[in-house]
Parts: C-alpha cells; sequence; structure tokens
C-alpha cells in the first residue's frame, strides 16, 4: 500500500473522530522515514487536551510481527520503572489504514541518532543507554507488571519459544531452503544453555533509533515488537554484535555492558546468543519478500531487506557458527 | 527489435533520475526514487542472465551434494533429477529440490553421531566452503540493490 499523505490525513481523522467521540480535525500529519516493519505517523489534533500521538501501522506482515503483543506490553509497562510511551488504542480493523495498528502519545525526545557523527557525543549517549539496558535487565517480571503476559519457567523455555516463534517465521515467509540456516536451526536447538539467570524482559531489537533522548535523558523505550521474556544475553548479544555497530565494534561495548548487568557476559553462552540473533535477523530479513511479492506492501526497500539484507545475516549466522566451532 | 528491452529500462531510468527525482518533496517519495533507478540498474540485463545464473548455481548445489553424499555413505539422500528441458521455470524448481536435498543431508549428518559444541555437520560433509560461495555469489546477483544509493550510473 503506498504512502500518501492526504490519504494519511483522511484516516486519521475519520478514526480520531470515531474514537474520540467528537469532531477531529488533524492539523499536522509527517511520516517518520525511519523504521522498516511498521508506517509510523507522528499526528497533531486541534484538541488541547490531546498530545501528539503517534500511529504505528502494521505493513502486512514486514518483519514477521504484529501489534498486539507490543500493545499489550506497553500497557503493562506504562508507569513503571522502564519508560514507554502511553499506549491508546490497539486496532486491528483494517477499515481505517488498510492494516492494524497502534497508538501511542509521542513522548518529549528526540529518537533521531544525527549524534552519530560527533564521537564523543555518541559515547556518552552510547553509557546512558547501556545504563537504561542494565535498568530493565534488573527487574523481574513480576516486578514490572508482566505476569499476565505468561511468564516462562526458567531461560530453556524461554530460549525454546524465541527458536520456535522465528523458525515458524522462516518457514512462513522463505522460498527455497537455505542449508547453512537450516543448519544453524538445528545447532541452536541442540545447544541451548543450561539456565544460569532468571528470565527478564528482552527488547529485542536494542538500537541507536529505539530510545528517545531530551536533556541527556532516556524518556522512553520504542519499538517492542521483538520483546519477549526470556535470557537477557538475547539483548546483549543483539546490541553487541548488531545495532550497537552503530556505535562502535562489539568488544568495548560488551565491557560496557559487563559494567551495567548483573550477569557474567562471554564464553560459549554469548556466542549462542550472537548466533542466534543474526539467525533472527535473517529470518526477519526474509518476511520482506513475501509481503512484497504478495502486494501487501510495495515499498522497494523490502526488496533490499529481503535480498541483500537476508543473505548477509545468513552469511554472518554460518560465520559465527564456524568460529564457534573452531 | 528496437528499442531492445535493456534499452527501455536504461531510457526509464535516465527520466526517473534527471527529471523526476529532482522534483520529489519528501524524504520518503526520494528514497523510493533511489530504489527504483537501483532496480532498474539490477533489470538491466536480467533476462539473459538469470538462466545462466541459475544453471551455474545448480550445478554447485549438485557438486555439494554429491560430496555431502560421499561422506554420508549409506545414509546419503536422493538426488533430485535434472530438468529435462531447462527453462527458468524448470531451473526454478530444480534449485529448491538441491536445497531441500543438501539440507536433508545436514540433518543425515546430525543424525549419524554426536555433535558437541563446537561440531557441525556441513564441516563434517565437507561442504560448508561451497555453500559460503554460493551465497556470496547470491548476494552478488542481487547488486546493486541494497540500502543505500551509490549515485547516478547512466550508462
Amino acid at each position: 500500500m503506498p504512502y500518501q499523505p492526504e490519504v494519511r490525513r483522511e484516516d486519521a481523522t475519520a478514526f480520531l473522530s470515531h474514537a474520540l467521540g467528537k469532531p477531529v480535525q488533524v492539523v499536522e500529519l509527517r511520516r517518520l522515514a525511519s523504521g522498516q516493519s511498521r508506517e509510523t505517523l507522528v499526528v497533531k489534533t486541534d484538541q488541547p487536551d490531546e498530545p501528539e500521538l503517534v500511529f504505528r501501522i502494521e505493513q502486512g506482515g514486514v518483519l514477521g510481527t504484529t501489534s498486539e503483543p507490543e500493545f499489550k506490553l506497553l500497557q503493562a509497562l506504562h508507569g513503571g520503572p522502564v519508560p514507554v510511551p502511553r499506549p491508546r488504542w490497539l486496532v486491528e480493523d483494517p477499515q481505517w489504514f488498510g492494516y492494524p495498528f497502534m497508538v501511542t502519545e509521542k513522548v518529549e525526545g528526540d529518537g533521531g541518532f544525527g549524534y552519530l557523527a560527533e564521537p564523543e557525543k555518541a559515547q556518552t549517549i552510547l553509557r546512558t543507554y547501556i545504563q537504561s539496558i542494565g535498568e530493565m535487565h534488573r527487574y523481574s517480571c513480576e516486578e514490572l507488571g508482566l505476569h499476565e503476559l505468561g511468564i516462562p519457567k526458567d531461560t530453556r523455555e524461554s530460549t525454546l519459544q524465541q527458536l520456535d516463534l522465528w523458525t515458524g517465521r522462516y518457514e512462513r515467509y522463505r522460498y527455497g531452503r537455505e542449508p547453512l540456516l537450516e543448519e544453524a536451526i538445528a545447532w541452536l536447538r541442540r545447544n541451548i544453555p543450561e539456565p544460569k539467570r532468571p528470565v527478564r524482559l528482552n527488547h529485542g531489537d536494542l538500537s541507536a533509533g529505539n530510545f528517545l533522548l531530551h536533556e541527556g535523558k532516556i524518556m522512553a523505550h520504542v519499538d517492542w515488537e521483538w520483546s519477549n521474556l526470556g535470557d537477557p544475553m538475547e539483548d546483549v548479544a543483539f546490541f553487541a554484535y548488531i545495532k550497537g555497530r552503530m556505535f562502535g565494534p562489539p568488544e568495548p561495548i560488551l565491557d560496557l555492558l559487563r559494567e551495567v548487568e548483573a550477569f557474567e557476559i562471554g564464553g560459549d553462552e554469548l556466542r549462542y546468543w550472537e548466533i542466534f540473533n543474526y539467525f533472527k535477523a535473517a529470518c526477519a530479513n526474509i518476511a520482506t519478500l513475501k509481503v512484497f511479492n504478495e502486494g501487501r506492501n510495495y515499498g522497494l526497500n523490502m526488496v533490499a531487506i529481503g535480498t541483500g539484507g537476508f543473505l548477509g545475516f545468513t552469511r554472518r549466522t554460518a560465520e559465527a557458527l564456524r568460529t564457534a566451532s573452531m | 527489435m528496437r528499442p531492445t528491452t535493456d534499452e527501455l529500462i536504461v531510457g526509464i531510468r535516465n527520466v526517473l533520475e534527471d527529471v523526476l527525482m529532482p522534483e520529489l518533496q519528501s524524504d520518503w517519495a526520494q528514497t523510493m526514487g533511489a530504489q527504483m533507478a537501483l532496480m532498474l540498474q539490477h533489470l538491466e540485463g536480467r533476462a539473459e542472465r538469470e538462466p545462466v545464473f541459475l544453471a551455474g548455481e545448480n550445478g554447485k548445489l549438485e557438486g555439494v551434494l554429491a560430496k555431502a553424499n560421499d561422506a554420508l555413505g549409506e545414509d546419503a539422500v536422493a538426488v533430485p533429477e535434472r530438468p529435462a528441458v531447462e527453462t527458468l521455470e524448470a531451473l526454478r524448481d530444480h534449485n529448491e529440490a538441491l536445497r531441500e536435498a543438501i539440507t536433508a543431508a545436514i540433518h543425515a549428518a546430525y543424525e549419524q553421531g554426536d555433535y558437541g559444541f563446537n561440531d557441525l555437520p556441513a564441516d563434517r560433509l565437507g561442504i560448508t566452503d561451497a555453500l559460503m560461495e554460493i551465497n556470496t555469489e547470491q548476494a552478488a546477483f542481487w547488486q546493486p540493490i541494497g540500502f543505500s544509493y551509490p549515485g547516478r550510473q547512466r550508462r
């Protein structure tokens, strides 16, 4: 579905008038260019008592996720120690935007990452972010009010759940089989680490751009669609080996993470989660091809992700497996 | 017949880059325009390139499977038959069947013995390097589609 600003303005106007039960005018609407899995719109209305709103519209299964689990998590987390935007509406009915979507209140803060061009500033922000990651992992799932989401009994069970989830996405969205990934799936199933620490909240996609910063403080963590209750080593490895590379190489980032996490980071466990995260990224990327080919989203970036992105992460999965086997 | 498919694609790309893209206002539209130019670049010559590429890859996959089957011995997996006529569709189907068979071979290797954390079936079968090479060649086939636009490369 194409992005047409005027159509989206009409869609948002119709939905908000319905949801708020009174005529509402949209006075400003802009699309955030970042974000692959959701069409993200920031909407300002003529209602003085309404804050700016963020619409996150699904794009036909891009990156293999739906809005409901993310919305429920935000409901549970909002008001607690892990800062998140206030969730307002979860709408499954495609009549408004063509796809299900969720709406949150906009949090004051900047999600841009222009600071990456300023190394010193970037390192300060990196330290602040890593501090907040450590805090996120420090709370038990019960302390965060997540008991209703179903807490796995240990990290072995949660890891198996994550494996099933991503393998299921691979099976649903792949065209042919990719032997290198198939080997990784078999290896990941055979080598699940023994439980050594409690199940914790994983963000699942820790990254520059997935937190909002205001005056040096993290105001909210956003983009929770890959979140899960599991082994926090997943988050550690994901950030150090994948998205944290925007800040620099893995080892210094791992050292910073060691300062804030309450568990030992290293060894075979870390290697396991490095491989798992490359595999997860490959599975997420292959999902984009099918939604493009089926006409559910014809953003051309879907093709780039589904070909170059998928092949790149498949290669990294296989290379990391080889490193583990040496 | 002239213009050829490639000449038309080049013409469309020239108009896109010279006439349309400078007029695009939003970041989103500019990103899509840039990616469209990359797609058109990729499409130039693809009709001739794809069957040759697939036939070559299938040959390599057959080699991988033969090597894996040698190592598997009596647990060797079935080898898919080559298509009688190598149409694009038949080459694609054969490619998929070969990938299925290699996956089955990897699983068969896992069934043959005990594996530790530092032990992999594709390595025991001696097929890792060839699979990595196939992955690299696939990535090259999809060029220049990527995440950034290298700028105008007019032919």
